[in-house]
């Protein structure tokens, strides 16, 4: 199966989260708890759900992700970067150093998706 | 301008206080959020990509320097330090903390502003031209008319779950600065031979999926029938409009499906039964609003300055400006200028907390405390002596605010995109500022002329691409960035809606394709012909040529 | 389901009847709009007081020709975002409609004022809720922008008073 991990916005300020390891959500990506099997994914999307019945997050739901050659976990797809790394368009409200994702801001060629991995 | 009185006040407070208490009903669970969601975005709440925005209302886009500096306040204070005017005259603030909001809206009372009704499925924010109270050619001031639809509008008990959004403007020239042909309800105001005043009626224009020019309804509704013409058309949509696919629940589809003729009948039969009621509006309320639009103390100036025609002669730079950014006024000796939110540094739109305060203070200097949004994300002094255009200028120059692009192919309207919306599947921004850098040389934005390029991250269309001169929208290509190109559309009045030139572009290729095209516009063009005028003349198949021309060497 | 009328909760007489179930002579049935088009002629007839059920997709104009053999016409919001029944039951006030207008499905308790302002006299809510939680809802505004089908003044009429109190 593909990695995935779970991620949602939380209801009071609304900030982009992923569940980490013990269930807590967290606001980076790195911090996520990575899913490899059908099982763990069913068990915790399940508890994402308790959470959002909880008045804890909204819109709960997995996106999967792939390892880069440090051992980090990065969405795979290009919405899912944005979510997870901040708008590109300010340079400080980008919300981790990711190659990359603010290339433009320098220059023309949008070389994002070669970027990162 | 408008001021509360105190029933006005008091509304807006208890429209505060209604919310909180939804907000707590939100926060401990009462409400799930599929219950909560209209009634957030009702009052202009969203949740995005990234976090919650708050839209706040700028009726018919007039706001005083007090209100500038509380919106200065709040971008400080809830946003990260910026504001963002959209096309509808509105500002919007992204990262505000749900539980904040109520206090942010509190805040917004105190200065007499809200955020009712800037998203949901409800009447919108009615807009207005910009230029209203100031410009020659119109025939009333239409900010009046837009304020007795807003009050109207505003929590109507039976219009507030419409199948859709529902956008009204109000213009009151033949030039249309508000984009009024593609609004849901566009108002013309007219003099009959008698000199009364009435409104030619538009309906059924909108953006989006189906991009659409109104038809005229009714050519002249008389002024005291307004409110019961517009209770009848809004009846009729209500009633009959569709519900079972949001994307055809729009009146411009209801128009499509019944037929122009058939839905005025209904419209008028509606209109019959409830003309005469107290939906009329009353004299003594019109006149009532018209006091706050009364013209501001303009002084007895000169036609001619000789010191601002000196400078315009010394400085290129401000001569430049000029000719970019200031339009006639109806009064002798003023002008009307517009100040470009298209700077080398944010996103189109966006403006910072700073500029804002800066901003304030300089509308109390020179432009009898009032501001205005306009439909092209850029801010307008409505009232400005010819005599302080320069000291203007260069205030605005320095805080980076006098950049001499109105009109230009860099002033793009541009939608937020996937930088910030959860619907989009493209980013727009990123290819505005690639654009901007392309075409940073002023002269040659200035011989390139009126040139309107507008850029949406998705069909929604938000960033009105189907009526730009050259338009751009974001499509997926396997999860890739690319943009389809349409050219030919206009929002003004010669409205019409752009058509697709070819194949999508990449993310990598599109500036150049956008610049391809305006070179072979050059190329081709006549003297003094805008590139709307040239692709008019020539039609599509030139461009398509020009762009694809490896598909024309396949065919042959 | 309890019945709110006002700011009371009320006894209701009605019961809502199945297609397949024969009409009572007594009434106080709310028959469905298929029912009352099949069975036209017995509904009329009937000695009791009859009442029908309209779906957000079903004007009222279908019943417009026979608004005098209802004392009853409820209009069900399928979703709480359906606004239909809202103009539904301003037309018919303005057909004449002389009976009880009630909302029955979904509807969200802040929407109380507009179903109030729009001529609802009565609406179904649910097992447990309080009349005094749906009342907030109308007590949330001092005064109207804009006329609608209840005896509220809009803020306009208040200015006129104040207006020619002053002069
Ligand atoms: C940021 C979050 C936003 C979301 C989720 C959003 C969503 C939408 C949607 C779904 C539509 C299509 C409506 C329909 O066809 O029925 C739409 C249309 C539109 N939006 Fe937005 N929008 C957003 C921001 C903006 C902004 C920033 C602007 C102004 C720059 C804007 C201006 C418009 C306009 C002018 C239309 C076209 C209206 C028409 O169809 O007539 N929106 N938007
Ligand atoms: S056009 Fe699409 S991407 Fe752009 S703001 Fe609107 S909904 Fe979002």
């Amino acid at each position: 199966m593909e990695h995935h991990v779970i991620t949602a916005n939380r209801l009071n300020d609304g900030l982009v989260v992923f569940m980490g390891e013990d269930g807590c959500w967290e606001n980076s990506i790195l911090d996520a708890q990575v899913l490899e099997t059908d099982e763990t994914l069913k068990i915790c999307l399940a508890s994402a759900n308790t959470a959002e019945q909880a008045q804890i997050v909204v819109g709960p739901y997995e996106i999967e992700v792939i390892e880069n050659d440090k051992g980090e976990f990065r969405p795979l797809r290009f919405r899912e970067r944005i979510r997870a790394y901040g708008p590109t368009t300010h340079a400080d409200f980008a919300t981790q150093d990711v190659p990359g994702h603010l290339t433009h801001l320098d220059d023309v060629s949008p070389v994002y998706f070669n970027g990162v991995g | 301008m408008y001021r509360y009185d105190e029933f006005d006040r008091k509304f807006v407070n208890e429209r505060v206080a209604e919310f909180r208490g939804q907000v707590a009903r939100r926060m401990s669970g009462e409400l799930s959020e599929e219950e909560f969601r209209p009634l957030r975005l009702m009052n202009g709440l969203y949740l995005q990509l990234h976090a919650y925005m708050l839209r706040v209302a700028i009726p018919y886009g007039t706001f005083s320097a007090e209100q500038m500096r509380k919106l200065a306040q709040i971008a400080r204070t809830y946003d990260r330090g910026y504001g963002h005017f959209t096309t509808r005259q509105n500002i919007q603030f992204n990262w505000p903390k749900l539980e904040d909001v109520p206090n942010l809206l509190a805040e917004l009372a105190d200065v007499e502003m809200h955020a009712i009704q800037t998203s949901g499925n409800c009447i919108r924010n009615v807009t207005a031209d910009p230029y209203a109270g100031a410009i020659v050619d119109e025939v009333d001031d239409s900010r009046i008319w837009a304020e007795i639809v807003r009050q109207w509008s505003t929590l109507h008990p039976e219009f507030t779950f419409l199948g859709r959004k529902f956008k009204i403007a109000v213009s009151a020239s033949d030039y249309d600065r508000a984009v009024v042909r593609f609004h849901d309800i566009g108002l013309f105001i007219k003099k009959n031979d008698a000199g009364e005043t009435g409104f030619e009626v538009w309906i059924g224009g909108g953006l989006g999926r189906t991009p659409m020019i109104g038809k005229i309804s009714n050519e002249f509704v008389p002024a005291e029938d307004l409110l019961s013409y517009l209770e009848a058309v809004l009846r009729v949509y209500n009633m009959n409009g569709r519900r079972d696919n949001k994307y055809k629940a729009r009146i411009k589809i209801l128009v499509h499906e019944t037929g122009l003729d058939e839905l005025r009948a209904q419209i008028d039969a509606e209109w019959a039964a409830i003309k005469d009621s107290a939906l009329k509006v009353p004299e003594y309320e019109i006149e009532r609003i018209r006091v706050y639009f009364a013209p501001p103390p303009f002084e007895t100036l000169n036609a001619v300055d000789r010191g601002f025609e000196t400078k315009k002669f010394e400085n290129p730079e401000f001569s430049r400006w000029v000719n970019g950014n200031v339009v006639a006024h109806k009064q002798v000796g003023y002008a009307i200028v517009n100040i470009s939110l298209k700077t080398d540094d944010l996103p189109p739109g966006d403006i910072t907390a700073d500029q804002m305060d800066n901003l304030a203070d300089l509308a109390e200097n020179y432009s009898f405390d009032e501001i205005r949004a306009t439909h092209e994300q850029n801010l307008v002094f409505a009232h400005v002596k010819q005599s302080e255009l320069f000291e203007l200028w260069r205030e605005l120059g320095e805080i980076g605010l006098a950049m001499p692009n109105i009109g230009k192919v860099t002033d793009m309207i541009v939608c937020p995109g996937l930088d910030y919306c959860g619907l989009a599947n493209t980013r727009s921004i990123p290819v505005a500022q690639r654009i901007s850098k392309r075409y940073a040389d002023l002269d040659q934005q200035f011989d390139l002329g009126e040139l309107k390029l507008k850029i949406s991250g998705c069909i929604n269309a938000c960033g009105h691409h189907h009526v730009g001169h050259i338009g751009l929208l974001g499509v997926d290509r396997r999860g890739e960035e690319f943009y389809q190109i349409t050219l030919g559309g206009s929002g003004a009045e010669d409205a019409a809606i752009g058509s697709i030139i070819g194949p999508a572009f990449s993310s990598s290729d599109i500036v150049d394709a956008v610049e391809e095209l305006i070179n072979f516009y050059v190329e081709i063009r006549n003297q003094g012909e805008r590139f709307l005028d040239t692709y008019r003349r020539v039609g599509a198949a030139p461009f398509k040529s020009r762009l694809y021309p490896e598909k024309l060497d396949a065919a042959a | 389901m309890p019945l709110l009328k006002g700011r009371n909760i009320v006894e209701d007489a009605w019961t809502l009847l199945a297609d397949n179930l024969e009409l009572p002579e007594a009434g106080f049935v709310i028959v469905s709009l298929d029912r009352f088009i099949r069975d036209r002629d017995l509904l009329v007839a009937c000695s009791g007081p009859i009442g029908v059920r309209l779906s957000s997709a079903q004007s009222p104009e279908l019943i417009a020709d026979a608004l005098e053999v209802f004392s009853l016409i409820e209009l069900e919001f399928p979703a709480f975002t359906d606004g239909r029944p809202y103009s539904y039951a301003q037309l018919l006030h303005r057909l004449g409609f002389a009976g009880e207008i009630r909302a029955v499905g979904n509807v969200l308790r802040d929407q109380y004022l507009n179903l109030k302002r729009c001529g609802f006299d009565a609406l179904e809510i649910k097992e447990g809720e309080t009349a005094e939680e749906w009342c907030i809802a109308t007590g949330a505004f001092s005064a109207p922008y804009q006329v609608a089908y209840d005896t509220e003044k809009p803020i306009m009429s208040l200015r006129e008073k104040r207006l020619a109190a002053a002069s």
